[in-house]
């Protein structure tokens, strides 16, 4: 497929990246010139100097051929014009557009309306507020994503000594769960992960992934030894587009929510548009100001200020002064590597959520939702399966399936199933997996027709 | 939770007749049904078959926690049976099964449920305590293994 990518800045270099190593035919426009030989050495593919929302640039690009426009700049304008200008004058028939602006997700829309062509709007913004409020909703995780339409997470959690479970089989979850789907998806033990096959014993020290039916969600909590959220403090620093639009997702779920917002004039802001949060005024990163509002009864702590190396700062800070969890907004991979020799518990990228939700979205993909546990060394996916797929046909068991290669769940007619080795996939059943990252060629290939 | 203030007593079989695995859950759920009325013994044995149907309870090292949920049902019990013989019973090992622990809790108790099924399957990997088990001459024996492994957590 002939792909044109807007903007070289990370999302696009990343994005171009793994899809010409997909086989697919990709080039890449970007304004700079600096940047511009940058990628031609580091990428194997077609980079155009120019700016992207022009028609000349896009044709240069091969726009008129391409069957897929991604406009992936920093800028939303930028984007709005490019994508208008791939649908409108080079009628390419997908279009994915990043607009972190609803208002302007809103008009894109409307003026596109007229046009064949199939748009998707991302919003990382937007996702990575939702992928607090999950985090949020299940306490004591690290990481959270969604399946299944909302009906099975996969959540990280840390095992602690004397955790229940420290030195369990991770076969016991299905004597806890025999009902459902839920299973220990993937373990992170010192520098390595794995996908754990019925032999594997949990241990002290290990981060390990559930998968979750959305119905075993409280008593798993339970034998955590996990309350609710809800009952506990949230702490916001910093009232930007992303924090103000946290606080209006959470505000009428958490009972005590406290905004904290150095800028004056947006800390009014705020409070204006807050009916329940409070805001406070003052310096995220001020031990005086944490230790007034009690950071030592904080559950959670989310740094989502604009300035990310204060997001670290104030993250570290509010965990040392006694906050349950702390995440943190950090979108610059060098700062995001040094996290994990901190106490940050989770950070939060808009640039890696704004990368998945694009792969998700390639036409004629399979794949419904994706997402990459420890550093992309394990993949969960909720993927369609396509009528002629050699997933279908043999029973579970018959496909020998190696270690490592996880069938979770098979969502058929709305409903859940738990997949046993005698069943069988069929086409247009939703089939959630987990791969380690050696075992993604032979996946893909159970997957493609 | 302590596992002796659910376990009932006067169920407890130190030499269980049964040698099939759905005679085994009928000899369980009768035993226990004679000792606490409340529970009706057909009932409950469906239910512990359809809860084998779906995974076997058999967690190996020659143990079973056979489990399921009753309505009418306010609080947790269980009981304790030993086969000398051994039974096949499906479990993950492959190899018979000796030490069978039932537990049957009310319809709504998701978390009472699992702790007890945690707690359980907790004490039952401790090779002393399934030693202590194989080896009890009589009922006090056993509850005595189960009040000393109650002790330790």
């Amino acid at each position: 497929m002939q792909i044109v990518i807007v903007g070289g800045g990370q999302v696009g270099t990343t994005l171009a990246g793994k899809l010409s190593s997909e086989g697919h035919d990709v080039s890449v426009i970007e304004r700079e010139a600096a940047r511009v030989a940058d990628l031609a050495d580091s990428l194997d593919v077609r980079v155009v100097a120019g700016n992207g929302a022009t028609a000349d640039a896009l044709r240069r690009a091969g726009a008129a051929d391409a069957s897929l426009v991604v406009a992936a700049t920093e800028s939303d304008e930028a984007n709005f014009v490019c994508g208008r200008v791939a649908a409108s004058m080079f009628k390419v028939p997908h279009v994915v557009v990043r607009l972190r602006e609803p208002d302007h997700e809103e008009a894109f829309r409307e003026l596109s309306r007229s046009d064949a062509v199939d748009i998707v709007c991302v919003n990382p913004e937007a996702a990575a507020v939702e992928e607090i409020a999950s985090l949020l909703e299940v306490p004591g995780a690290l990481d959270v994503s969604s399946f299944m339409g909302g009906e099975l997470i996969v959540a990280g959690f840390p095992i602690h000594e004397g955790s229940e479970f420290a030195e369990r089989p991770v076969l016991d979850m299905r004597l806890f769960f025999a009902e459902t789907p839920s299973l220990v998806a993937a373990i992170h033990r010192g520098d390595g992960a794995l996908v754990p096959d019925g032999k594997e014993t949990i241990r002290t020290g290990d981060i390990v992934y559930f998968a979750l039916a959305r119905s075993d969600l409280d008593g798993m909590l339970d034998l955590l030894g996990l309350s609710q959220e809800s009952s506990r403090k949230v702490m916001v620093a910093g009232a930007g587009r992303m924090g103000l639009a946290l606080a209006r997702r959470l505000e009428n779920q958490i009972d005590s929510l406290v905004i904290l917002e150095p800028d004056e004039d947006r800390a009014r802001r705020a409070s204006e548009q807050l009916a329940h949060a409070i805001v406070v005024h003052g310096p995220v990163t001020s031990e005086r100001l944490l230790d007034e509002e009690q950071i030592e009864r904080v559950g959670t702590f989310v740094a989502l200020t604009d300035d990310h190396e204060t997001n670290l700062v104030a993250g570290l800070l509010a965990k040392r002064m006694g906050a349950g969890r702390a995440f943190a907004l950090v979108d610059n991979p060098a700062l995001a590597n040094l996290i994990g020799e901190t106490t940050i518990d989770a950070i939060i990228s808009p640039r890696l959520l704004a990368i998945g939700l694009t792969l998700q979205h390639i036409p004629g993909a399979v794949v419904h939702q994706m997402a990459a546990l420890l550093g992309d060394r394990v993949e969960v996916l909720e993927a369609e399966v396509a009528k002629g797929a050699p997933v279908c046909g043999d029973a579970i068991a018959g496909l020998d399936l190696p270690r490592g290669l996880l069938f979770v769940a098979i969502g058929r007619d709305g409903e859940l199933k738990v997949p046993r080795g005698t069943d069988r996939v069929e086409p247009g059943d939703r089939l959630l997996v987990v791969a380690a990252s050696e075992h993604r060629a032979r996946l893909s290939e159970l997957l493609t027709p | 939770m302590k596992i002796m203030d659910i376990l009932v007593k006067d169920a407890v079989i130190l030499d269980i007749e049964s040698q099939e695995k759905d005679a085994v859950l009928l000899e369980l759920a009768k035993r226990l049904a004679a000792a606490e009325p409340v529970l009706d013994e057909e009932r409950l044995h469906k239910v512990l078959i359809e809860r084998e149907a779906l995974q076997s309870t058999g967690i190996g090292d020659g143990v079973a926690i056979p489990h399921g949920k009753l309505p009418g049902l306010s609080r947790l019990v269980a009981s304790f049976a030993r086969s000398k013989a051994g039974v096949d019973f499906q479990s993950i090992d492959g190899q018979k099964t000796h030490l069978f622990f039932l537990l049957v809790v009310p319809e709504h108790s998701g978390g009472q449920h699992l702790k007890a099924l945690a707690r359980i399957s907790r004490f039952f990997r401790d090779a002393s305590f399934r030693k202590a088990l194989e080896e009890a001459s009589s009922t006090e024996d056993v509850l005595r293994a189960i009040e000393e492994e109650d002790g330790k957590f």
